[in-house]
């Protein structure tokens, strides 16, 4: 006979304080926040939903939101197609397996904020070794701190070397859990490449 | 529909086979007829996935020809091969409806549609899946994927071979017996030839009209399943088909006898050859209990059922009986008796007497 009790509460309990404190605590510090005003010496006014409305009404908090989508659209529609392609044409086995998944996680282990810095200093021209490289040996203007769609072209090339790796990873690991028996019925069933990469290999991909 | 021929088949997954061990295929000559129902039986690793994938086209050959009616296949591809081949975990295009898979094959060599609708509905009849044409193949049960991927490879009817490498492998016990006598029903429907590659003895005896018996890539014998019980060629097909397998038992030859535990046994017929090592072969189903014979003490008795299983020991050497009812207990001292024309001779593991007369 098994009796019930409640001993397990116990084990959730540090975990639990755990998140209180640094998650849940300082969320809701946040959400009082947003309905105070402050002019410093840690005195408050109550606002009410101000601070929503004028956020929600105003055009440059819109632009900004518009080009988030975009943004977004742009790395996924390029880091989806080249993170299959590039997972599609790596080692299935042997030796070099290993060498192309280390190079592969290495990019997704450095932490964004580090990408960001490191970026930074990357593209600056005069300084960086890309800013240099540009305008000083190829003679190409470019200055992201300037220019609209520099800034553009850097941040979505910086995305697409930062998180391309982790697509290709979720892909190769669809395509390397798919029998071989798979791809010899697809033969004897006279499938064409292309329905072979239709019908089996992009199905287990997208189970990931 | 062809008949099918191996000619001195050899295969090694090494890329400089130095000896015999290297073979996973040992020089195989085969006929398989035009319409047979085939079971290639064998333990695991003897070879038999090999001369399948082979005959496929999945695996080219170290050496040797494939004939198909006679024709030249060995560097076809399988989609030029017009083969089937069903696997042990059931292939199905996931993302497809059970109607679209079947109708895949005939859809990637440009047949028309409306023939395709024809030929799937067929299959789908045949195979008791008219219900479920609709559904998402992923959705299935697994003994249905099998049957859909059996359908797939019936669904051409240019098919000169459809095989099945271990197909019962995942699905439930209960099931196996009606997918089995599926398959059987199928064989007699489309006539096309079929080679069935399993390690269980059950399923290739109740499938086969012929069975082949592979070991340490060589065949061993072919044979009807009745053949293979009772004139067993080679002491592995008699150790490996029954249950239990037949009682090998260490022999010596003294002049024309043949002397097992200082006791001569009468064989079935004239013994041929000479020299090697000599064993007695000899069912279990066809040694009794007697009053006199082979003094043997009584080691374990199993009752089955339908019949009880005496492991008796003669000196040091055990030895099976199959009985009707088991009279007797365990430490007692019986006698053996062995049926004379059902006792062979084996020299190097091969049979070496002449049938009785």
């Amino acid at each position: 006979m098994k009796t019930e009790n409640q001993r397990a509460w116990f084990f959730v309990l540090p975990v639990l304080l755990l998140v209180a404190f640094n998650a849940l605590v300082p969320i809701m510090t946040v959400v009082n926040y947003s309905v105070q005003e402050t002019f410093g010496n840690n005195v408050f006014f109550w606002q009410g939903l101000d601070w929503f409305e004028q956020i929600l009404r105003s055009d440059r908090f819109h632009a900004a939101l518009g080009r988030q989508f975009l943004f977004t659209f742009l790395i996924l529609i390029i880091e989806v197609p080249l993170g299959i392609i590039i997972a599609l044409s790596m080692p299935k086995k042997g030796m070099w397996v290993p060498v192309c998944l280390v190079l592969m996680a290495l990019p997704m282990l450095i932490p964004w904020n580090v990408v960001g810095a490191m970026w930074n200093i990357f593209t600056l021209p005069k300084i960086g070794l890309l800013g240099y490289l540009m305008n000083d040996v190829l003679g190409v203007n470019y200055d992201m701190t300037q220019d609209p769609l520099a800034a553009w072209i850097t941040i979505i090339v910086m995305d697409v070397w930062h998180w391309t790796s982790l697509v290709v990873l979720l892909a190769y690991a669809g395509l390397v859990s798919i029998p071989d028996a798979y791809y010899q019925a697809a033969k004897i069933d006279g499938a064409s490449p292309w329905k072979v990469f239709r019908y089996i290999q992009l199905p287990k991909m997208k189970r990931y | 529909m062809a008949k099918i021929t191996l000619s001195n088949l050899r295969h090694s997954y090494m890329p400089n086979p130095s000896g015999p061990d290297d073979y996973a295929l040992k020089s195989i000559d085969l006929d398989w007829e035009d319409g047979g129902a085939y079971a290639l039986l064998g333990p695991s690793g003897c070879g038999k996935s090999t001369l399948l994938n082979i005959i496929s086209g999945l695996l080219v050959p170290s050496e040797g020809r494939i004939l198909f009616d006679g024709r030249d296949v060995t560097d076809l591809p399988p989609d030029q091969r017009n083969i089937a081949q069903v696997f042990q975990f059931p292939v199905i295009y996931d993302t497809m409806t059970v109607r679209d898979n079947l109708a895949f094959p005939l859809r990637n060599r440009g047949v028309d549609e409306g023939r395709i609708a024809g030929r799937v509905a067929e299959i789908a009849a045949m195979l008791d899946v008219e219900a479920m044409l609709d559904v998402r193949a992923a959705h299935l049960s697994p003994d249905n994927k099998q049957k859909i991927s059996m359908g797939r490879g019936l669904v051409r009817d240019d098919v000169n071979v459809v095989m099945f490498d271990e197909p019962l492998t995942v699905i439930d016990p209960h099931l196996k017996w009606k997918l089995r006598s599926k398959l059987k029903e199928l064989h007699q429907r489309v006539r096309a030839t079929m080679i069935y590659v399993t390690h269980d003895q059950t399923e290739a005896l109740t499938f086969a009209d012929q069975v082949v018996v592979m070991q340490d890539g060589e065949v061993v014998q072919i044979g009807t399943p009745v053949e293979l019980f009772e004139r067993p060629q080679h002491t592995f097909v008699g150790h490996f088909i029954g249950s239990p397998g037949m009682n090998i038992l260490p022999a010596s030859e003294d002049g024309g006898r043949i002397v097992f535990e200082g006791q001569t046994v009468p064989v079935e017929g004239a013994v041929t050859g000479t020299g090697g090592m000599t064993q007695l072969g000899i069912r279990p189903e066809f040694v009794t209990l007697a009053d006199t014979g082979l003094p043997a003490r009584v080691r374990k008795v199993s009752d089955v059922g339908r019949h009880a299983v005496v492991e008796t020991v003669v000196g040091d050497t055990p030895v099976k009986a199959v009985v009707d009812h088991a009279e007797v207990e365990q430490g007692a001292e019986v006698h053996l008796a062995f049926r004379q024309d059902q006792t062979r001779l084996y020299r190097d593991g091969w049979l070496s007497t002449e049938a009785s007369q």
